[in-house]
């Protein structure tokens, strides 16, 4: 049998013991080699503490004594030979990951199961949530975040104060119904653009007004807003986009960073697009106030065919998808309105404000 | 065999190893060893954090030797989990009545919240020193012997808050001192059995180091750094002392200028290069900077250091000064 040379140390004091050690069944056999009587004495196995981390270079084992006693060996063969000894004590199971020490295998097969289950929980549940969450939140915490959102938004622009009245009015008209539906604001700015903020609010940069030859373009453009408002789009879009943030702030443990998020999407949300279903329902729901209200749809069509030249016209290069984007909707408007056909009916109301809107 | 025994027998078989210190830790070992860690870390969503820790810490004590034996960490993911979700919990309540504060709108409430919210933090960190130390020296032992805290908690509050005036009435100038108070009273009161230990730093020697790497990195387009770091290095390990029956010992750090400008740019390159990835072997290849370039003047009687009554208490807030991120020692 093996023997070992290693040093004892008693719990009491630094000062280490040579010994010599022996493997036997259950039992390190140690035996002090000197002292003013040469000793024999037993260490249990099961008595042995674990240590997650010994090496070659040296194995140090720690006994379940009163106080706890330890024994350190620089024998780069008593670790092999602890391991054939005693195959089952803890104190030989290493801690060493298997990623170096052996087979990577379950360490890979774990790391792959779990970058697919973060690729899962951020293509698909984290949307559902964020979707889930911004249907069920109750209308009057919407109105607040709207509030705060169009009021950082609305901030630095100039509001065109007569056409914003004049178009609340078409708005009201358009929707047929006594109460404000929808907050309507006309601002100054260079691009033909409009958007829907949560809490009730339409935004129409002015350029988009001149865009429209008559009062269907414009009906058809705050139907579709509209809808977006109805479906709680623009909600859903922040709560996706305020969720991207808030999984970054809390890997980078910004905690004051959340507190601006609000603010700075505000401006963010111009600049968001709604992905093509969200597009496409807020079209169709459109198409149905326009039938509702005996709405020439076709405004609808010919308000995409004139900001699809807008678009071509533009020196800034737009992105590549946009033009194929309005070619599908224009497409699919059209073949809704041959579905569906109706008779319009002339609307003065809409007619005179479209005029002032105008001027 | 009662003759066997002889002092000479003993030196003969058994010579007494150089009292250094060295790192025989390897990153592929510390990498195999975090990356699971990081996985199960984020998979329950911080909650295994506490056990990743100790095994961290476990893994760095068992590879740093002093004198031929290694150092050993006792602590368990259980008393680090208890401290850790104690912090979780007081400072979920700080940002709690900060955001309450700031999401009323009103500016009085906005400060009131600001200022609770560093009184609060403030008040925490002597809490936070006090429990990490007396947590983190109690479960590390060297030969089966532990290592203590004796300082006091409302000593600790004294030094920070007559520390804490004094510097913001002086604009900052007496945050040397302040520091290096600090150091004495923590360092003063770690004992090892029957050694204990001392910082002879002065405050007016660290404030002349931090005025003269300010201004020559400044000069240099911070070139300088890393002799300022090494000056620091220099102050804050060089200053440390170990008494033992009335024996003194210093701590000697031998590192240079080029070593620190070495380790800090081949650092940030395997944190680039790997993006992060790479920290263990940044770990690895600090603590084998600092460990290994540090030496006794001096010996030490490592026959003869006596256990000392070992307390036990708990790990509450070893996690609140991880979180904060306070590096003392
Ligand atoms: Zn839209």
């Amino acid at each position: 049998m093996a023997v070992f040379q290693g040093l004892f140390f008693d719990g009491k004091t630094s000062s280490g013991q040579p010994v010599e050690i022996k493997l036997s069944p259950g039992l390190l056999v140690l035996t002090k080699k000197y002292g003013p009587e040469p000793s024999e004495f037993g260490w249990k196995i099961a008595r042995i503490s674990r240590n997650d981390f010994n090496d070659r270079e040296q194995v140090v084992l720690e006994y379940a004594s009163e106080p706890r006693e330890v024994l350190e060996v620089n024998d780069p063969a008593f670790s092999g030979a602890l391991q054939a000894a005693y195959p089952h004590a803890p104190f030989v199971k290493l801690k060493y990951s298997s990623f170096v020490s052996g087979n990577p295998l379950p360490l890979i097969g774990v790391l792959v199961g779990f970058i697919a289950l973060i690729a899962a929980a951020y293509f698909w549940l984290i949307p559902k949530l964020t979707d889930v969450a911004a249907e069920n939140m109750p209308t009057i915490t919407e109105a607040q975040i709207g509030e705060a959102l169009i009021g950082a938004m609305l901030k630095d622009e100039a509001i065109d104060s007569a056409k914003t009245v004049y178009a609340q009015k078409f708005f009201n008209h358009l929707h047929g119904k006594s109460e404000n539906v929808a907050t309507i604001t006309v601002i100054d700015e260079k691009q033909a653009n409009a958007f829907a903020v949560p809490g009730g609010n339409i935004v129409i940069f002015k350029p988009i007004i001149a865009l429209t030859d008559n009062y269907a373009e414009l009906a058809g453009l705050l139907a579709h807003e509209n809808a977006h408002l109805q479906h709680r789009h623009s909600l859903k879009l922040l709560f996706r986009n305020l969720s991207t943030y808030f999984l970054a702030s809390l890997l980078f443990g910004d905690v004051n960073g959340l507190m601006a998020i609000l603010i700075e999407n505000a401006e963010n949300l111009k600049e968001l697009e709604y992905n093509r279903d969200l597009e496409k329902e807020a079209d169709m729901s459109g198409l149905e106030l326009l039938r509702a209200r005996k709405i020439d749809p076709n405004g609808m069509v010919n308000l995409f065919s004139a900001l699809k030249d807008e678009h071509g016209k533009s020196a800034i290069p737009e992105f590549l998808s946009t033009h194929p984007v309005f070619d599908s909707r224009i497409e699919y408007l059209k073949a809704e309105i041959v579905k569906k056909p109706y008779q319009t009916q002339p609307n003065d109301s809409l007619e005179y404000y479209f005029r002032k809107l105008k001027e | 065999m009662v003759n066997n025994y002889s002092e000479t027998s003993v030196s003969e078989n058994y010579s007494a190893p150089e009292q250094t210190l060295e790192f025989k830790g390897k990153g592929t070992e510390l990498f195999g060893i975090q990356l699971p860690n990081w996985v199960l870390t984020l998979v329950t969503c911080g909650l295994y954090y506490p056990w990743a820790k100790v095994e961290i810490l476990k893994y760095v004590y068992s590879k740093t030797e002093f004198a031929g034996s290694r150092f050993k960490f006792h602590g368990t993911g259980k008393e680090m989990f208890k401290g850790f979700i104690k912090a979780i919990g007081i400072f979920a309540v700080l940002i709690g009545f900060f955001l309450f504060c700031s999401l009323s709108g009103k500016p009085e409430l906005i400060l009131v919240g600001m200022l609770g919210f560093y009184a609060g933090l403030g008040l925490i960190i002597p809490v936070a020193i006090h429990g990490r130390m007396r947590y983190r020296l109690s479960r590390t032992s060297w030969r089966g012997i532990h290592f203590g805290y004796t300082g006091s908690l409302k000593q600790l509050y004294i030094e920070c808050i007559k520390g804490a005036f004094l510097t913001a009435i002086t604009f900052g100038i007496y945050g040397s001192w302040f520091v290096v108070n600090l150091r004495k009273y923590i360092i003063g009161n770690i004992r090892f059995g029957n050694i204990r230990f001392s910082f002879d730093g002065e405050g007016g020697e660290l404030f002349i180091t931090h005025l003269k790497g300010y201004f020559l990195s400044v000069f240099t387009l911070g070139i300088y750094l890393f002799w300022y770091m090494r000056d620091l290095h220099f102050f804050y390990v060089n200053n440390i002392l170990a008494e033992q029956n009335g024996r003194l010992v210093r701590l000697d750090a031998n590192v240079t200028g080029t070593g620190y400008l070495k380790l800090i740019v081949g650092n940030v390159l395997i944190m680039v290069f790997t993006l992060g990835l790479g920290i263990p072997f940044v770990t690895v290849r600090t603590l084998n900077f600092v460990i290994s370039n540090t030496q006794l003047i001096g010996t030490l009687d490592l026959e003869n250091i006596e256990q000392a009554e070992a307390d036990r208490i708990g790990a509450t807030f070893e996690d609140v000064s991880d979180l904060l991120n306070l590096d003392l020692v």
